[in-house]
């Protein structure tokens, strides 16, 4: 993107000479300001600061035992009620590191080096319900970031197969909670535009739309490039201030990545009701409530050339795509734990981060590699998808 | 984007391996290369199955990067379904999308039967 950004275009062809006429343009132009700005402020709105999950804490019978737990009201606003509240963690013996929660696994995932200070306020005090008050007040927005579903929840997003990004919308909010810091999430939120277009259509103009439509409809890709620049620059100095905001409050700052990650990883279950109901209906058009029961749509996808194209490109290129990541990771995982990569925890927290700002390079590098062997024909499957992008 | 899920799942399981049979393994004539493709590999290999899934099932729905990478002759899933959604409104997408979720569930689901699943988290 930041080499075609600096190239010019001429009648459909690209020449690689270095110009910043695009950024001008861009920062020059009051429509193009204003969609930015409204790109930052809409997703600003989208993460808004939601107030501190309700938790409480409870002292056992059992000595040194403790549990916190989230009232439902203020878990996902998309997940389901569940009429009970949602165990957050649960220390056995505070002075040592959290034990699984026996209905949630994961739950003691918990950063235990950052929760234990503030747990061991509680140990041997002969009352410890009067000294709940500070663990509540220091720990819970931990607990809260580190909140999240039991491990049949935390499958990879396939929700996202169906309404690419919706769903990763969705859960966004929810490693928002956290109050007291910059929302991690607002990086990937801002450079989304597949949810901009299914809420709003066409008429929400946010500048990934503006990329799409230079890339992809009007067909000026050095400025289309030059909006993504933008963008990416954006996003990496959000980062930036993130490391640092979150690094001079090291205590916990790893809690808030883990918790990221399991955002990632969250499921809302609500919108797949909706989904699971759409794909039995006997109408002929997607409406919001489930309307008989047929499987011909099932039959009408697996009679599609086209889709069947797609799939199994998109599966060719998801395992070329696993195994250049699987060895680059382990090869990287490697010296980072091992300790042989040195510096102040930032490798950690850029990796933690890499999936925000990061461009694809490993699923840009075998989908090039396809498209090099279409054109020099050795690949002779051709797609006769009616798109036309 | 796939990478960082690889690292985290490798790096769970390294952290927990016990770097002292490797070096059991060199001081027993090994090779450092294959002392770790036999041993330290052979202990780690759920979080490397592991993170190689998340890769699999994360590239497989991406959609932005492939909407800018397809082209009218190579059209992955994620992109052909956005496209049939812009001009036909029948539940065909949902069925795809359903579809599409159940292979990873039985993915996921048989991860967790032959390796289990929290040999597959980490947790």
């Amino acid at each position: 993107m930041l080499a075609i950004s600096f190239s010019r275009q001429s009648y459909g062809q690209l020449e690689w000479a270095f110009t910043l006429q695009h950024y001008v343009h861009f920062f020059t132009d009051a429509y193009y300001l204003g969609v930015l700005g409204d790109t930052l402020l809409a997703r600003g709105a989208h993460h808004r600061r939601l107030p501190p999950p309700r938790l409480s804490a409870r002292l056992s019978p059992g000595p040194h035992q403790l549990t916190m737990e989230a009232a439902p009201d203020r878990l996902h606003p998309l997940a389901p009620p569940r009429g009970h509240r949602h165990p957050l963690l649960r220390l056995d013996d505070p002075a040592r590191r959290p034990r699984p929660h026996q209905r949630d696994p994961g739950a003691a995932r918990m950063d235990h080096q950052a929760a234990a200070p503030h747990v061991q306020q509680v140990r041997g005090d002969p009352r410890p319900r009067a000294r709940l008050p500070p663990l509540h007040g220091a720990v819970p927005h931990r607990c809260a970031q580190a909140h999240r579903a039991p491990a049949h929840r935390g499958l990879p997003d396939p929700g996202g197969l169906s309404a690419p990004g919706l769903l990763r919308g969705d859960a966004a909010p929810v490693a928002a909670r956290h109050p007291r810091r910059l929302p991690p999430r607002l990086l990937l939120a801002i450079s989304s535009f597949v949810v901009p277009i299914l809420v709003g259509g066409f008429k929400v103009h946010v500048l990934p739309m503006v990329v799409y439509e230079q890339v992809l409809s009007v067909f000026d890709w050095p400025f289309g490039a030059a909006n993504a620049f933008v963008l990416l620059v954006i996003s990496v100095v959000l980062i930036g201030v993130y490391i640092k905001v979150t690094g001079a409050r090291a205590p916990g700052h790893r809690v808030i990545l883990r918790a990221r990650g399991r955002a990632d990883l969250r499921l809302p279950h609500a919108p797949h009701g909706h989904r699971g109901a759409r794909r039995l209906q006997r109408g002929q058009l997607l409406h919001l409530s489930p309307q008989g029961f047929s499987l011909k749509w099932f039959a009408n996808f697996f009679q599609r050339r086209e889709f069947m194209q797609a799939l199994w490109l998109s599966t060719e290129l998801a395992v070329w795509t696993a195994l250049a990541s699987t060895v680059i990771g382990t090869a990287a995982a490697l010296p980072l734990v091992r300790g042989r990569f040195r510096g102040p925890g930032s490798p950690q927290r850029v990796r933690d981060l890499a999936p925000a700002p990061a461009p694809d390079p490993h699923r840009g590098g075998p989908a090039a590699v396809l498209h090099a062997l279409q054109d020099a024909g050795l690949r002779t499957r051709r797609s006769s998808s009616a798109t036309s992008w | 984007m796939t990478t960082p899920y690889v690292i985290r799942t490798v790096t769970a399981t390294l952290t927990h391996f016990d770097i002292a049979l490797e070096e059991a393994a060199q001081s027993l004539g090994a090779h450092p290369v294959r002392a770790f493709f036999e041993v330290t590999l052979g202990v780690i290999k759920p979080g490397v199955v592991a993170g190689a899934i998340f890769a699999l099932a994360i590239s497989f729905d991406n959609f932005t990067l492939s909407l800018f990478l397809t082209s009218s002759k190579l059209t992955p899933l994620p992109i052909e379904l956005f496209a049939y959604l812009k001009y036909s409104f029948d539940p065909t997408a949902a069925a795809v999308s359903a579809f599409a979720i159940g292979v990873a569930l039985v993915l996921v689901l048989g991860i967790a039967r032959f390796m289990g699943l929290e040999e597959f988290t980490g947790f």
